[in-house]
């Protein structure tokens, strides 16, 4: 019983990080129709602002908003700089735009910054354990849990009913049409890379509450998981974000408790190797992007 | 002499002329193309590296890496330009063919140190290089085609992710396995005395034969139709899958190839000269030279060797300075990634202001030599023997139905077409007409209701295997392979109807079609660059280039003027009194319709609320109803 609790609360964890990066995803995919490589260094990105503000003796939890904000306004730039110019062109074009984006990240990362992990402070609520029963479950992960259903109602909430969160649904299901209807193609879109950007500074938040530290390479595993985890969703729905998202991380923390210690340094290898079978049958996804598949 | 007779006569002349021509040339354009190509490109290379040996411009190592550079940018672009998915992965296939070669080449002595728990066979093996190459080969050829099985279903972004989650897999497994790999740490000490110039000059031939020979292949042109417009490749019968998986597979193997021979040219490895630095430079190369030609890899492959060194000299030149030099009064910073950021600026700048690469996604011969091949065939002229549709073939559907949501946009809709007949299909905008035309093609999975192909019951196939089984159709809004040429559009059907049929004789019997439809002299246009009247003749000549037994047609004469639709109508009348096709047409115009049609089908809001001849349609209550309640105060022509 202790033990299923605590797989429970590990599928929830790893669950809800990803799932909160394969909505950032799926978000600006349904805008402009192409995953963005480039999300994982979103997560980097607010992991240095978090660094040198809290290095600049700002409140932790002022520092985390300002991060966030901070994510969200790069992505929007990374928007405005790289993608825009290519509007129009085949989502192939912006996929490999965002790789090299992504490549070029990591270097002013290691030169700018520092090739080696910077210590980030936890706060002391997040770290140690509580016992519910007998039952040990980390303080960063019931946060983690917590913090990321809130965005996720949250999120929802935007989406439902503010003017914006329905201009960005429209534009996702049919932007042509929505730009007849007089919705601005470009403000719904920088609306669109916000939230992304936003969404992966919480995921980051939550990555690192649990880790303690930055460096370059920070969102790298985390994103190719998500980016999975959106296709295997199914990219037409911000629900099928979430579908993956929980199925990835039920699959990690599966393999996590049953996976001998010698083989553990394959999970990741594993978790990939499963998700892209897992496409072989499904390969549009959960929630199939294309309602009607070619006979 | 009778008029069918005749043709024959005339088709036998045409036969004979074409012996002599087929024995002067036995190669297409594409063939050509390839060969001219190879031709050029190898000894460009081995006078570039002969050259830059002779005058100690580039050290033996770097022209070697730059040889295989090469070989694993043309492998990568055989694959990802002909399916136009851009793999990430294929480094995954580098840092395997690397680590296979170095298990077999190896001193036992080393490996014993180094790899102890390695199963002894492999341990104790002392092989020379071109004997372990081919395993490395093999294996990659293996994983390549148990991921090509994953690939193959997958399309544009999907595939990209996928590809890139093998390449991260690979990484970790190379990190993994240490008992194979020695984990992070390297395998030194690989006897680079076996990276010889003859066995990297014979294996940049072997790959350059084996790229320029799969991308003259019919696959290949399939692939590239199924690149540029899937669901009209599918309609003329190309499986998609297979040609992927093909181009997959062989593309990891060339990829292999130069991973072996990498390892003996630099001595060392570790996992991380296989992940994701290395993925950009090989995407750098191919985007570079232009990734849907073999030829534009090969140079961009080049090009960026020589700029990768200038980066790398250019990083260990300022590195020099590192702390010790101080420039407005900072430290002199430690300068590295300075090729990794090159690398990424660089595919940023090809992108935005040429996507299409340095030789615009054209092969070199084709660069060099403008101008399309002779066209031997007389205007009309048709030698396509045995194309005649036996009489009792019958396209049939009974109680069609389809359903999308709770919506119903055909119900209960039976009809059928006879060999040699001309059935019109009109009715109403968005009565379900095009709906009608794509689930009896295999485009859409049919709600409820049969259909029948020469009696068979067909109603759960595939368009590829309708299109096999004699339906040929086209589209409403046009779906041309648009970065084909007009001649190679045709060819793809005409190599799928006779798969036997030698290169120059596809290509003969498809420039046949083209005189026949009045298109011989845009053969070699682009189908993108042809007018929109053109767009819909060469449609239809794709179509007929099937030798269906049925065609159909979605409103062909959409958008031609009067004497273009006059054309259509004797061109329309001629097929099906030559061959015997049956043709169900869809269209707007009338006039057209009751001119040409033995009898018509009329649909409305998804149900059929008419049948008969022209002259009974013209004059049913319902029909008349139909369209003037829908569209008031439009005139319209139902008959004289």
């Amino acid at each position: 019983m202790a033990e299923f609790i605590q797989y429970l609360v590990a599928v929830l964890n790893l669950g809800a990080i990803y799932a909160l990066l394969a909505l950032g995803l799926v978000v600006v995919f349904g805008q402009l129709g192409f995953l963005n490589f480039a999300h994982g260094d979103l997560m980097t990105l607010f992991g240095y602002a978090l660094f040198f503000m809290i290095g600049w003796h700002t409140p932790f939890w002022l520092a985390v908003l300002l991060a966030i904000i901070f994510a969200g306004l790069c992505a929007v730039a990374m928007e405005r700089i790289a993608f825009r110019p290519l509007r129009g062109r085949s989502p192939m074009t912006l996929l490999i735009t965002s790789f090299a984006i992504s490549g070029a990240l990591h270097v002013i990362f290691q030169v700018g910054i520092s090739p080696r992990s910077k210590p980030i402070p936890i706060p002391e609520f997040l770290s140690g354990y509580i016992t519910i029963g007998d039952v040990f479950v980390s303080r960063a992960q019931i946060f983690t849990v917590v913090v990321a259903f809130a965005s996720l109602i949250l999120l929802r909430l935007f989406l439902a009913h503010s003017r914006l969160g329905i201009s960005l649904r429209a534009s996702a299901a049919d932007f042509d049409v929505a730009r007849v209807v007089g919705i601005q193609a470009n403000r719904v879109i920088a609306l669109a890379f916000f939230l992304s950007g936003a969404l992966a500074g919480v995921a980051a938040l939550l990555w690192i509450s649990q880790r303690g530290a930055v460096f370059p390479a920070l969102g790298l595993t985390p994103m190719i998981k998500a980016l999975i985890a959106a296709i295997i969703g199914g990219l037409a729905n911000p629900k099928g974000a979430l579908y993956g998202g929980f199925l990835l991380g039920a699959l990690e923390a599966t393999l996590l408790f049953l996976l001998p210690d010698n083989l553990v340094v394959f999970r990741d290898a594993a978790v990939l190797l499963l998700l892209i079978i897992f496409l072989v049958f499904r390969p549009n996804g959960i929630i199939a992007s294309n309602p009607e598949p070619m006979r | 002499m009778s008029e069918q007779q005749e043709t024959l006569v005339q088709d036998q002349a045409v036969a004979g002329r074409d012996d002599i021509s087929a024995s002067r040339a036995f190669f297409d354009q594409r063939s050509r193309e390839c060969l001219i190509s190879g031709a050029i490109i190898l000894p460009l290379i081995c006078a570039i590296v002969a050259f830059s040996l002779l005058t100690n411009i580039a050290g033996r190592e770097l022209l070697m890496l730059g040889c295989i550079n090469i070989i694993a940018a043309v492998g990568l672009g055989l694959f990802s330009g002909t399916s136009g998915i851009l793999s990430l992965g294929h480094v995954s296939f580098f840092g395997i063919g690397a680590y296979v070669t170095v298990w077999f080449t190896l001193p036992p002595a080393l490996k014993s140190f180094l790899l102890a728990d390695m199963p002894a066979f492999v341990r104790e093996a002392e092989w020379s290089l071109p004997l372990a190459l081919p395993v490395a080969i093999l294996v990659c050829l293996v994983i390549g085609a148990i991921s090509g099985l994953v690939i193959m279903r997958l399309r544009d972004t999907s595939a990209v992710i996928a590809s890139f989650g093998l390449i991260i897999i690979a990484y970790l497994v190379f990190v993994g396995a240490k008992v194979l790999t020695n984990g992070k740490q390297s395998l030194y000490a690989i006897p680079t005395e076996y990276a010889t110039w003859p066995v990297i000059v014979s294996s940049l031939a072997v790959a350059l034969g084996a790229a320029f020979f799969l991308k003259s292949t019919k696959a290949a042109r399939h692939l590239e139709a199924t690149r540029d417009e899937e669901q009209a490749s599918r309609s003329i019968g190309i499986e998609p899958q297979i040609n992927i998986f093909l181009f997959w597979t062989a593309s990891a193997g060339l990829v292999g190839l130069a991973g072996g021979l990498y390892a003996h040219v630099v001595g060392v490895i570790s996992p991380n000269g296989f992940y994701l630095e290395k993925t950009f430079a090989l995407v750098v190369m191919i985007i570079l030279g232009g990734y849907r030609s073999i030829s534009g890899c090969a140079i961009g492959a080049i090009v960026i060797t020589f700029a990768e060194k200038v980066f790398r000299n250019t990083e260990e030149y300022l590195g020099s300075f590192a702390g010790t030099e101080t420039i407005f009064g900072f430290e002199f910073p430690l300068v590295f990634g300075l090729t990794a950021i090159s690398f990424s600026i660089l595919i940023l700048i090809v992108l935005y202001l040429r996507p299409e690469g340095l030789l615009g996604y054209r092969e070199l011969a084709v660069l060099l030599f403008k101008g399309g091949g002779s066209s031997a065939v007389q205007s009309g002229q048709l030698a396509t023997p045995g194309y005649k549709v036996d009489i009792r073939r019958s396209l049939e559907t009974s109680g069609l139905s389809k359903t999308f949501g709770g919506l119903s946009a055909l119900s209960d809709v039976s009809l059928r077409v006879d060999a040699g007949e001309i059935v019109g299909l009109i009715g109403p905008n968005g009565a379900g007409k095009t709906t009608f035309i794509n689930v009896l093609t295999g485009n859409l999975f049919a709600s409820s209701g049969t259909i029948l192909v020469g009696g068979q019951e067909a109603t759960s196939w595939s368009a590829v295997r309708l299109a096999r089984n004699g339906l040929g159709r086209t589209y409403q809004n046009i779906r041309l392979f648009t970065s084909l040429t007009v001649l190679e559009n045709v060819i793809c059907a005409v190599t799928v109807k006779s798969p036997a049929l030698s290169r120059a004789r596809a290509q003969k019997r498809a420039r046949e079609w083209l005189a026949l439809l009045n298109l011989e002299d845009k053969a070699a246009v682009l189908a993108s660059n042809l007018a929109y009247g053109d767009q819909r003749w060469l449609e239809i000549a794709r179509a007929l280039a099937l030798e269906p037994d049925f065609l159909l047609l979605d409103e062909p004469a959409a958008g031609m003027n009067s004497s273009e639709t006059e054309e259509l109508k004797t061109l329309l009348s001629r097929i099906v009194r030559d061959f015997g096709v049956g043709v169900l047409l869809v269209e707007h115009d009338l006039k057209m319709v009751m001119q040409l049609c033995n009898r018509i089908y009329v649909l409305n809001k998804g149900e059929l609320i008419a049948d008969g001849q022209p002259a009974e349609i013209s004059t049913n209550a319902d029909v008349i109803e139909a369209y003037v309640g829908e569209e008031g105060d439009e005139e319209h022509y139902l008959g004289e």
